[in-house]
């Protein structure tokens, strides 16, 4: 199975530059534990690294030690709770697995030659960890999971769900639309799920831009805000009317600069 | 007169506006929207802000800015808050000159200043300052990307984060 991993960090930038380890562990690679009964095929996601680049990410292994956590239930392994690079070997890579139990110490270390690793661009991440997520995801859940008081760690994977859903057009854009206009979404996780689909660039399902210029049509000023930073995200010129009709009726001078400089960074793309 | 820069990221601005009306229709003015008070602008750490001396020209801005964001790991949309200097002590504020901790050694000996020994009132004081008397900057990470290579062009970084690094255009 593969696995949703989300980072410590929140922002749509950390969610959209990942690794994903794929690891098709066979019987010789130690060790055999008790831990994780259905490891034949299970992949993780690690950093925040932006390059998909391999050599670039072999640099990356060399010097990090981010920490992550695993949302278990989208995994089905009970007591996982952290995934964690430990370093790289001659031509693999070690992972360290920690279970409720264990101390940092007791990490059991998972032998990974990096045949059996693969780099996946973004996107095509996205459409993998959603895979494993479709029978679970629907609207209705993440409206109330946002709507709700549930714990961060748990929020920001349905965030990423949400993303995910979007790429894979298991959502539609009107109701990206509507959760952004009805769900009590702070900025940071309005901005959140803009950035993360405007970062799809030629990914991004063919009416973000769209929907990003209803969004200039809000009432609420910050909304108009976010959308402009999408619609420079996707540099599409297709915005650029609306963003000058924008800037000569808006109201909030941090909004209308906004507009103003964003229509100078798209005519300039 | 000089002023101090805050930053402030891109989604946590538009608040400070002060037009309150379509974000929260039931709020009773004079008054806060209690959202200003876990706005990164105000967010504290050890009861202290960091802030930066602005010269009266404004021309250190962009030095600052490369600065600020060449520690992150990932680039942003940002911005700032910037204010009169005389605003802190204007409100019972202490500030206190202290070293920074960017990758620009001249502005952490000259520019940094903490706003020091903050209770929560003096935070609400803060943030009715700041919706009054404050500008709010906002920059794309395209114009960040260029304020970050003019700093290492004119040797003001001495270093930029790796994850930083990786976003500039190679020459």
């Amino acid at each position: 199975m593969n696995a949703l991993i989300h980072t410590t960090k929140r922002s749509a930038s950390d969610f959209g530059a990942i690794g994903l380890f794929r690891l098709n562990r066979k019987s010789s690679d130690p060790p055999t534990d008790d831990h994780f009964p259905d490891q034949d095929n299970w992949a993780a996601v690690i950093t925040q690294e932006r390059s998909t680049d391999k050599k670039a990410f072999d640099s990356l292994i060399d010097q990090t030690e981010d920490v992550v956590s695993f949302p278990t239930d989208l995994i089905g392994q009970t007591g996982l709770q952290l995934f964690r690079v430990l370093g790289k070997g001659e031509g693999s890579i070690d992972t360290g697995l920690m279970t409720d139990d264990q101390t940092e110490e007791s990490w059991d270390i998972i032998h990974v030659p990096l045949s059996q690793v693969s780099i996946f661009p973004k996107a095509s991440t996205d459409f993998l960890l959603y895979d494993q997520l479709d029978d679970e995801l629907n609207i209705d859940d993440l409206f109330r999971a946002l709507h709700g008081s549930i714990d961060k760690n748990e929020r920001e994977s349905y965030l990423m769900q949400f993303s995910s859903g979007v790429v894979n057009a298991q959502i539609s854009l009107d109701e990206v639309a509507s959760l952004l206009d009805k769900a009590n979404l702070s900025p940071e996780d309005t901005y959140d799920i803009i950035s993360t689909i405007s970062d799809l660039g030629d990914h991004a399902p063919a009416g973000v831009p769209n929907m990003l210029v209803d969004m200039l049509s809000s009432r609420s000023a910050y909304k108009r805000h976010i959308a402009i930073s999408g619609l420079v995200r996707l540099k599409d010129k297709g915005a650029l009317q609306a963003l000058k009709e924008l800037q000569n009726k808006e109201q909030s001078t941090v909004v209308k600069k906004s507009a103003l400089r964003a229509i100078q960074i798209i005519e300039g793309a | 007169m000089a002023y101090f820069l805050r930053k402030v990221d891109y989604a946590h601005q538009t608040i400070w506006e002060g037009n309150w009306g379509d974000e929260y229709p039931w709020l009773i003015m004079p008054g806060l929207p209690s959202d200003l008070l876990g706005n990164e602008a105000v967010r504290t750490d050890n009861c202290e802000l960091s802030v930066y001396f602005i010269n009266e020209d404004k021309s250190n801005i962009n030095r600052v800015m490369a600065a600020l964001n060449a520690k992150r790991e990932f680039l942003t949309d940002t911005g700032y808050l910037l204010f009169e200097e005389s605003l802190p002590s204007d409100i019972g504020i202490k500030v206190q000159q202290t070293d920074g901790e960017t990758y620009d050694d001249h502005l952490n000996k000259n520019w940094h200043y903490d706003l020091v020994e903050l209770n929560a009132d003096a935070i609400v004081n803060l943030c009715e300052a700041l919706v009054e008397r404050c500008e709010i900057e906002s920059l794309f990470k395209d114009d960040v990307i260029k304020l970050i290579g003019q700093s290492m062009s004119n040797k003001y970084l001495r270093k930029v984060s790796k994850g930083i690094r990786k976003e500039l255009p190679r020459n």
